[in-house]
């Protein structure tokens, strides 16, 4: 250590002039490369910080299932679309088309819908490359006048109802319908073999789009009291807020006609400096003895009593002796190993026909395609026994949701059944349907209600 | 048993003084690099939401008018395609949109296209219990609706106004209404009517986009508070912003007749 620390006095007295230029000629080289990789890495900032904002949306853009998770733009409707012909989204959707609706009047072109949010802004932005982090005209250009493929669909506006989506709806031990949701139909029923097939019915969607609205007043007065300004809240947006938008003022500017302004100090500024502590060699490896015992738990000295010695010999033999034969051994009795045989073959094959059970098919439909609020919609519930024998215990269960009333006493059924109403979670009605009789092969019933939408 | 613990110094023989600058550069290269390191880590985590705390993450009620299309997030504006609005309040209220710098006469039940992303200032007169006051609020389209092709005037976005909004704006107080497209998964089972004024009335504590985006989708936005456009002719097209185009719809479609 004292050798090093004069060989450095020595060097510094002898070459000082040519060290400075050497140090700064290195310095140089290194913080020029520091530069460039910090150049590289603020490039990557800018770059990533658009899309690591997830998770939101933007208002005015549509409310659509998968949205945030996986912004791609080509999004093709799902979960909650509504019943449009032609919109091929999905299984439940393609069968949910009301009879009554002309697949000529509403059909979209394709299902690909249209974002109104930032959807397509990512797209282009990674297609403009790194460059384009400030968007430029360039990108703006393409965007502003991309082409509207179809008619886009948002699923909030229409008003759905059938289906069973989560499938929660089952039949519980005292034969009652446990999971039925708002929106949700459903038919159960007892083939004759005894078993309880439950099955929903398809979605079928009207388009009736409701609005609410959120006020808030806000002045300068309120309650005599006047509200000063706590503090200001400026969202940091992409850009920010262009400042060439027209304000709310455009009246003249009131003068501040008096302002107590307070002056304090606004900032202290420490000049001690840390003195150089130079020519510390910390030890560069320690050895330790006591290291070897680092693993034990416990690490004391203890007088060896005269009993403890046959304890001790009980474990010292103990640690030669048990192997693993001495483990513990688990025998099952009576349980043989496989037998595996090779060169097996088919030597005949006999089929077995049975007859296939009962077996329903159910459809709900409706008589409007788009509906104001007051107006009543007439849905109509097609059961039929599609199977190879008769049914027993049909129960239908309807539950409508919050924006559809069941309008009293308009319900009818073709067959004979018992019926059943009581409100459900969503404020609207729980209804039910028991049939009378078994359905036998080829047999329907056809349910019908009217509701009002609200 | 307790032994002393030995340590040992090893020193190459390097140069010092080399040793040491390098060592010094090289510290600061890497703490450099840490604090990039860690700031892209920051950044591009997207696993962490973005700090709501009771407003929306993007936009404020503070933003002016026009303010939230100028954002970047928000593009494919529908320009030139007119989004249908439906204009109703209390009884003997009149709307009207302008024409060339002033306005046409104001009808009760105005229908007109707007534009999604401009700003509209409109009129109204007829106020009741207020004669011969004006109220010029401003309308934003956030959003449109997508409606069946054919019923796009039969469904178009309401601005219902109510009694207490008109005279809240005399008062000289500032009306935000902020009009949303219900979800119907969680809408209120309460029968409503198209032209129902009824808002959800929110604190000054809490902001109206937030909120209206929790119950659906936004797509207007209504500010309710000058009285009269300003007198300097210079002024007008500021007060206007910039007379963007609008549709008229002379001939609205019936409103299917009440049960």
């Amino acid at each position: 250590m004292l050798r090093r620390n004069s060989s450095d006095r020595r060097f510094r007295r002898h070459d000082l002039a040519a060290r400075g230029q050497r140090r700064g000629l290195r310095l140089a080289g290194k913080l020029s490369g520091l530069l460039t990789i910090s150049g590289i890495m603020v490039a990557a900032v800018g770059c990533q910080a658009p899309g690591g904002a997830s998770g939101w949306r933007l208002p005015g853009t549509p409310n659509l299932p998968g949205f945030p998770a996986a912004p791609t733009p080509s999004m093709t409707s799902g979960g909650n679309t509504p019943a449009m012909p032609g919109a091929r989204a999905s299984a439940s959707i393609s069968d949910s088309i009301s009879d009554s609706v002309d697949p000529g009047t509403i059909t979209p072109d394709t299902d690909a819908i249209a974002q109104v949010g930032f959807v397509d802004r990512l797209r282009s932005r990674s297609n403009c490359g790194c460059n384009a982090c400030q968007v430029g005209a360039a990108c703006e250009g393409t965007l502003a006048f991309q082409p509207l493929l179809g008619r886009p669909v948002d699923p909030q506006e229409f008003l759905c109802n059938g289906g069973d989506a989560p499938q929660r709806a089952r039949v519980l031990r005292d034969d009652s319908i446990g999971g039925l949701e708002p929106q949700d139909a459903i038919v159960h029923y007892t083939t004759e073999a005894g078993d309880i097939e439950l099955l929903s019915s398809n979605r079928v969607c009207v388009y009736a789009p409701r609005f609410g609205a959120i006020r808030q007043v806000s002045g300068a007065v309120a309650g005599e009291k006047a509200i000063g300004l706590a503090g200001t809240y400026q969202p940091v947006g992409p850009t920010g807020v262009g400042l060439s938008q027209p304000s709310l003022v455009v009246e003249d500017i009131a003068e501040l006609a008096h302002a107590d302004v307070a002056k304090r100090v606004d900032a202290m500024r420490d000049r001690n400096r840390g003195v150089p502590v130079e020519g510390i060699v910390q030890p560069v490896l320690a050895e330790d003895a006591l290291q070897i015992l680092a693993t034990l738990d416990l690490v004391s000295l203890n007088r060896l009593d005269e009993s403890q010695i046959a304890v001790l010999r009980q474990g010292a033999v103990a640690a030669q002796s048990w192997m693993i034969r001495d483990a513990v051994e688990v025998m099952i009795e009576s349980v043989q190993p496989p037998v595996l045989t090779r060169d097996a073959k088919v030597e005949a094959f006999v089929e077995y026909d049975f007859p296939d059970a009962g077996r329903l098919q159910i459809v709900k439909v409706a008589d409007k395609e788009h509906a104001q609020q007051g107006d009543e919609i007439t849905f109509a519930i097609h059961i039929r026994n599609v199977g190879d024998s008769p049914v027993h215990h049909v129960e239908i269960a309807d539950s409508l949701v919050a924006r559809l009333e069941y309008i009293e006493d308009s319900q009818s059924c073709d067959r004979e059944a018992s019926f059943e109403s009581m409100g459900n979670s969503a404020g609207s009605v729980r209804m039910k349907w028991t049939l009378a009789q078994p359905l036998a092969v080829g047999e329907s019933a056809e349910i019908e209600f009217k509701c009002r939408v609200r | 048993m307790p032994s002393k613990p030995k340590s040992t110094a090893i020193a190459t023989h390097i140069d010092p003084l080399c040793e040491r600058r390098n060592a010094m550069v090289f510290a600061f290269v890497a703490c450099a690099l840490l604090v990039l390191l860690g700031s892209v880590a920051a950044a591009a985590e997207p696993g962490e939401p973005l700090d709501t705390s009771g407003r929306h993450p993007l936009y404020h009620r503070a933003l002016p008018p026009g303010a939230i299309w100028q954002s970047p997030a928000a593009t494919t504006m529908h320009q030139g395609s007119f989004q249908p609005i439906a204009f109703s309040g209390p009884a003997g209220a009149r709307f009207s949109l302008p024409i060339g710098g002033s306005h046409a006469e104001g009808e009760p039940d105005l229908m007109a296209g707007l534009m999604v992303g401009a700003v509209y200032r409109f009129r109204i007169t007829g106020i009741p219990q207020a004669i011969g006051a004006e109220l010029y609020p401003t309308v934003e389209l956030i959003g449109r609706i997508y409606p069946p092709a054919g019923l796009e005037t039969l469904y178009p976005i309401p601005i219902n106004l109510s009694q207490s909004d008109l005279e809240e704006a005399l008062d000289g107080n500032l009306v935000t209404r902020v009009i949303y497209l219900e979800d119907p998964q969680t809408a209120t089972p309460l029968a409503k009517q198209r032209t129902d004024s009824r808002p959800i009335d929110i604190p000054l504590d809490q902001d109206a986009l937030a909120t209206a985006d929790s119950f659906g989708r936004p797509v207007a936005i209504v500010r309710l508070g000058s009285k009269s456009p300003p007198s300097n002719p210079a002024l007008q097209s500021q007060f206007y912003f910039g007379f963007p185009a609008w549709a008229p719809i002379y001939k609205s479609e019936p409103v299917t007749p009440a049960p």
